[in-house]
């Protein structure tokens, strides 16, 4: 039996180099200090972002979503894993009724790239990721068809009007993250019924060796 | 086999000085209580808050936004890392229609400070920031590098139709995910109405480290 001791220290603190062992810090009522898993990878360089529109030049989204047609992609090379980590889409000007927009996941890579986005890590100076990534407007990026049985849904919105109180369509951290590990992509969609909707949008993953995770 | 104990404890806690070993505190059901560390950081005087608009003194935002004007920012010097933890904006009164506001980061200092700010320190008495801050300029007068898909980084982006929504507080958001700002670097935030500048209040908080102790 052997009773857990950890090193208060809310001061100071040493910050040791890697590869060294280091006391087990807490505050000052033995309470352990937590860095977060997520924090670490961001840290460790494997942290990346896709993005949609830039400043006065959002993107416009599909006529309504369709099936393989989407706006945004990142895939998981074989030997990778990628976990969707956080997405954000908001409307910049609604163009018919009904925006929707939904993140998605499934065990194939892009199917067709569209325009190939270079991922932002989001270590500046971090490493390039090894997967590719694609954006294009109104559903230029073309993934494998939506089935039941192979295609899991990360997160789903819809908005009635840009009148609305949240026109912030999308903006969620996934606690309950998809492993995805490749072949397989993460892809967004946003679809307007009858004319396409201008947006801003992004969302960020973690890219790890699959035998780093699995 | 090595079985660990935690050491049950909700009430009557004791305190202990730095540099001290101390039981692992749990719950009375073995659970690890734990500090997070963003909480660890400030209590360490690690995290500041840079702010805009001040009890019945609102900022006036932009006419809508535009790529190189923001309302406030603060950088990471070279040999400090900034992340971001927290960002908050609430509109007072709306200008025109549709505010957006979003807090972005990029890889290069701010270009011009327009009304430098010494950012607050979260804790009390604690030491001033390593790296500059601007803020207190109405519409966008701090300036930072152009937006490329390339370089520039989103941490939050958002949008509200009027200020009559359930939601005008545009921006409330605890950053998760986080960006991890090696220096030269900087992380912004802009704001822009249509049509004519909204009056808002704002506040970012970020953690500064030494670019070797975290990378």
């Amino acid at each position: 039996m052997v009773d857990q001791r950890v090193y208060a220290k809310q001061q100071s603190a040493p910050r040791a180099s890697d590869d060294t062992w280091a006391a087990l810090r807490s505050s000052r009522d033995g309470s352990p200090i937590l860095f977060p898993w997520y924090f670490a990878l961001a840290v460790e360089g494997k942290c990346f972002q896709v993005r949609l529109g830039t400043i006065t030049a959002p993107l416009t989204g599909d006529v309504d979503v369709t099936d393989t047609a989407a706006e945004a992609a990142a895939e998981a090379a074989t030997g990778m894993t990628i976990l969707p980590l956080y997405a954000n889409v908001d409307i910049e000007l609604l163009g018919g009724t009904l925006p929707q927009v939904c993140l998605k996941s499934v065990n194939a890579v892009i199917t067709t790239l569209g325009t190939q986005f270079i991922p932002l890590n989001l270590l500046i100076g971090g490493p390039a990721a090894q997967g590719r990534a694609a954006v294009a407007a109104a559903g230029g990026v073309a993934v494998a068809a939506e089935v039941n049985t192979t295609t899991r849904v990360l997160a789903s919105g819809h908005t009635s009007a840009i009148g609305d109180a949240m026109p912030n369509i999308l903006d969620q951290l996934f606690e309950v993250p998809h492993v995805l590990v490749g072949p397989a992509s993460v892809y967004l969609q946003v679809g307007t019924v009858t004319t396409g909707t201008a947006y801003f949008g992004f969302f960020n993953y973690a890219e790890i060796a699959t035998n780093d995770i699995t | 086999m090595v079985e660990s104990r935690v050491y049950a404890k909700q009430q009557g806690v004791p305190r202990y000085s730095d540099d001290t070993w101390v039981a692992l505190r749990a719950s009375r059901d073995g659970s690890p209580i734990g500090m997070p560390w963003q909480v660890a950081l400030t209590i360490e005087g690690k995290a500041f808050q840079i702010r805009q608009g001040n009890l019945t003194t609102p900022v006036t935002g932009r006419v809508d936004i535009t790529d190189t004007l923001s309302e406030m920012a603060a950088e990471a010097a070279s040999g400090y890392t900034l992340i971001p933890m927290y960002v908050n904006c609430e509109i007072e009164a709306l200008g025109g229609t549709l505010p957006q506001a979003c807090l972005k980061s990029v890889g290069a200092v701010i270009t011009t400070l327009g009304t430098q700010v010494v950012p607050m320190n979260l804790r009390v008495g604690g030491p001033a920031a390593a790296g500059r801050a601007a803020a207190g300029a109405t519409a966008g007068l701090v300036v930072v590098a152009a937006e490329l898909n390339t370089t520039t980084r989103v941490i939050v982006s958002g949008h509200t139709s009027a200020i009559g929504d359930a939601q005008p507080t545009i921006l409330d958001h605890q950053v998760e995910v986080p960006h991890i700002l090696v220096g030269p670097a900087s992380v912004y935030f802009q704001i822009g109405t249509v049509t004519t500048g909204s009056t808002y209040f704002a506040f970012l908080n970020y953690a500064e480290l030494l670019t070797n102790d975290i990378t």
